[in-house]
């Protein structure tokens, strides 16, 4: 196995110790009530502080209904601009009969966000063709070298 | 994430106006730079295979969020280096890495509704920095003044190649 390999397969290991440890710890280190823990047993977590990032449900002139955490919880207050189906982060306090007395909402228009992977696209092609204007495959090595090994460029 | 446009342009312009004043900074390693600042984004990769899917496969906890941390973006910085000939693989993870941290001060500018940024810095630390509250990710309107910031490095980088240069004997 050539050294290339070697590294190759450790850097793949390393990262998926990371990504494995990351899942194992991170809901630990969750300052936030988890969806399994809020699904299990709501009523121990009134009062709790909450944050996450969910979707509207349904919003009226009385409030809006999220979905987020795994669990559906009313905001009883109004919510300008919110749409079923737009993203939105809300952070509060958790109250009885799956409640949420926000203390911040921000709202995302759905939109927004396929513009926003359109965008993003455009990005990764530019910096693809950024790249290859400088970078070019070596077919005897398979490697990438310089396009212009001489150094014409600044 | 703040939309990848704004970032790519953004190491763009920071690197070329660097690449004036530092002998040695070419325009292929802020090409190189350049695709750094897209590593992070591969933790989107969850759209396509999602944590529960790869979780229930290995039969182990799971999380995509590495490949948007500092670790992830070593280790992806260190592997994109190896599709490199031998002698420039350091020189190329240094740039990727460069480019790759590039892209967390920009993410620190999002609006988080609890006030806090992601433990950027894991695996070293988990503190989550505050949160910039700037614009939203489905914002777009970053890519003007960071657009207008390129266009305008790219038109003084064509012209004047080293701007220290312009006017001298």
């Amino acid at each position: 196995m050539s050294t290339r390999a070697l590294v190759a397969a450790a850097l793949f290991l390393s990262l998926l110790a990371m990504c494995v440890h990351y899942g194992d710890v991170a809901q630990e280190r969750d300052p936030y009530p988890t969806s399994e823990a809020l699904q299990s047993d709501y009523a121990d977590h009134v009062g709790a502080p909450f944050y996450a990032w969910g979707t509207v449900v349904s919003a009226g002139p009385e409030g809006i209904v999220v979905s987020a955490r795994g669990v559906t919880l009313t905001v009883p207050e109004p919510v300008p601009g919110a749409d079923p189906g737009d993203s939105i982060q809300v952070a509060g306090t958790l109250a009885a009969d799956h409640r949420l007395v926000a203390e911040r909402i921000v709202l995302s228009d759905e939109t927004n966000l396929l513009a926003l992977y359109v965008v993003s696209a455009l990005g990764a092609l530019l910096a693809v063709a950024f790249f290859r204007r400088h970078w070019t495959v070596d077919r005897s090595g398979w490697c990438l070298v310089p396009r212009d090994r001489d150094g014409a460029h600044r | 994430m703040t939309d990848l446009l704004s970032h790519v342009l953004a190491v763009y312009a920071v690197l070329t106006v660097v690449s004036w004043w530092r002998d040695g900074l070419e325009e292929r390693h802020v090409a190189v730079a350049v695709v750094g600042v897209v590593l992070p984004d591969f933790s989107k990769v969850f759209l396509l295979v999602s944590e529960s899917t790869i979780s229930s496969l290995l039969g182990l906890p799971f999380s995509w969020h590495p490949l948007h941390r500092l670790g992830g973006v070593v280790v992806l910085a260190a592997a994109f280096s190896l599709l490199f000939e031998r002698s420039r693989r350091l020189q190329v993870a240094g740039y990727a890495l460069l480019g790759g941290l590039a892209h967390f001060p920009l993410d620190a500018l999002l609006i988080r509704a609890d006030g806090h940024s992601p433990p950027y810095f894991y695996p070293l630390s988990w503190w989550q920095p505050p949160a910039g509250d700037l614009f939203l990710s489905s914002d777009l309107w970053p890519v003007i003044p960071i657009g207008l910031l390129a266009a305008a490095v790219w038109l003084v980088d064509r012209r004047h190649g080293d701007p220290r240069g312009v006017g001298s004997p």
